[in-house]
């Protein structure tokens, strides 16, 4: 007979192991959360300077940037950069 | 009807509770053996009776997508839904970590983001291991604070798509929220003070030869 419930339920048990083994496991755990958010936080307030400082540029810096931003990426990208 | 939403329930999200678990799954629910024999008639009270069984959680699972009993007694609470504070109460509670997720669950679901946060970081403290049964039927580990990492960054949980909540920064900028502690930050605060303190006794001792 096929049941439909698999009998694995008890096959990893729910008891929570050893506590301070689980402990360290949760420490790692838990920097690697807090490293997280703090890479998130780098990123956004990278990303809040950049666009500040591009609206202090002048129409012609930005230009002289974009410009200088392609011959790099020309010489980088090798055939895409080329075709442009 | 027994699968009608509760009269009184206010909507959320601009909704029927109850959609917010997809048409399928929700069908599916309506269809499975678990929700017509233990989820019939239950009230706020009696559902923890129910809930108190549960022993591991986790979607839906199997080619023909059965739903688990977790997911039914979810469907249920938001049918009837039950008062914020049998909630908080859920969440609260030491002794079955079941109760918890469930709880804490229906809140992502139900709850503003400021809710959110205020009650689910806490059991980032949470390191107790849990059961989830995946796609494919078997149980596999993890651990509530995981469970509860995914409520607020995943945008899936239980195979019930979650509500947007609103970035920390944006509460923590507007002043709604303070912003997050862990529980580990003492420790490494510990630490320092400690390492701190033995670079002086260091120089102290350098400075006095």
């Amino acid at each position: 007979v096929h049941s439909d419930d698999s009998n694995d339920e008890d096959e990893i048990s729910d008891g929570d192991g050893d506590e301070t083994e689980e402990y360290e496991k949760w420490k790692v755990r838990e920097l690697q959360r807090i490293q997280r958010d703090r890479d998130e936080e780098e990123e956004r307030v990278r990303e809040l300077l950049e666009i500040q400082r591009r609206s202090e540029m002048t129409e012609e810096q930005l230009l002289a940037e974009k410009k200088s931003f392609l011959m790099s990426e020309e010489g980088n990208a090798g055939a895409y950069g080329s075709k442009a | 009807m027994a699968n009608v939403t509760a009269k009184d329930a206010m909507q959320i999200h601009g909704r029927n509770p109850q959609h917010l678990v997809e048409k399928i799954i929700r069908t599916r629910i309506y269809d499975s053996r678990y929700w017509k024999e233990d989820c019939f008639a239950l009230t706020a009270e009696s559902l923890i009776d129910k809930a108190v069984e549960l022993n591991y959680c986790g979607g839906i699972y199997g080619g023909n997508i059965k739903p688990t009993p977790f997911m039914c007694l979810l469907l249920k609470m938001l049918q009837i839904q039950p008062d914020k504070e049998i909630i908080v109460e859920f969440i609260k509670n030491e002794d079955y970590k079941y109760i918890r997720l469930l709880g804490s669950l229906y809140l992502r679901l139900t709850a503003s983001s400021q809710d959110c946060y205020k009650y689910l970081e806490p059991l980032y403290d949470d390191f107790r291991c849990i059961r989830v049964k995946n796609r494919s039927g078997s149980l596999v580990r993890g651990h509530v604070d995981e469970f509860i990492d995914d409520l607020l960054h995943e945008d899936r949980v239980c195979d019930v798509i979650l509500p947007r909540v609103q970035k920390r920064y944006i509460l923590e900028e507007t002043g709604e929220i303070q912003p997050r502690v862990s529980a580990i930050d003492d420790l490494l605060e510990d630490d320092e003070d400690t390492e701190k303190e033995s670079d002086d006794e260091l120089a102290t001792s350098t400075r006095d030869q």
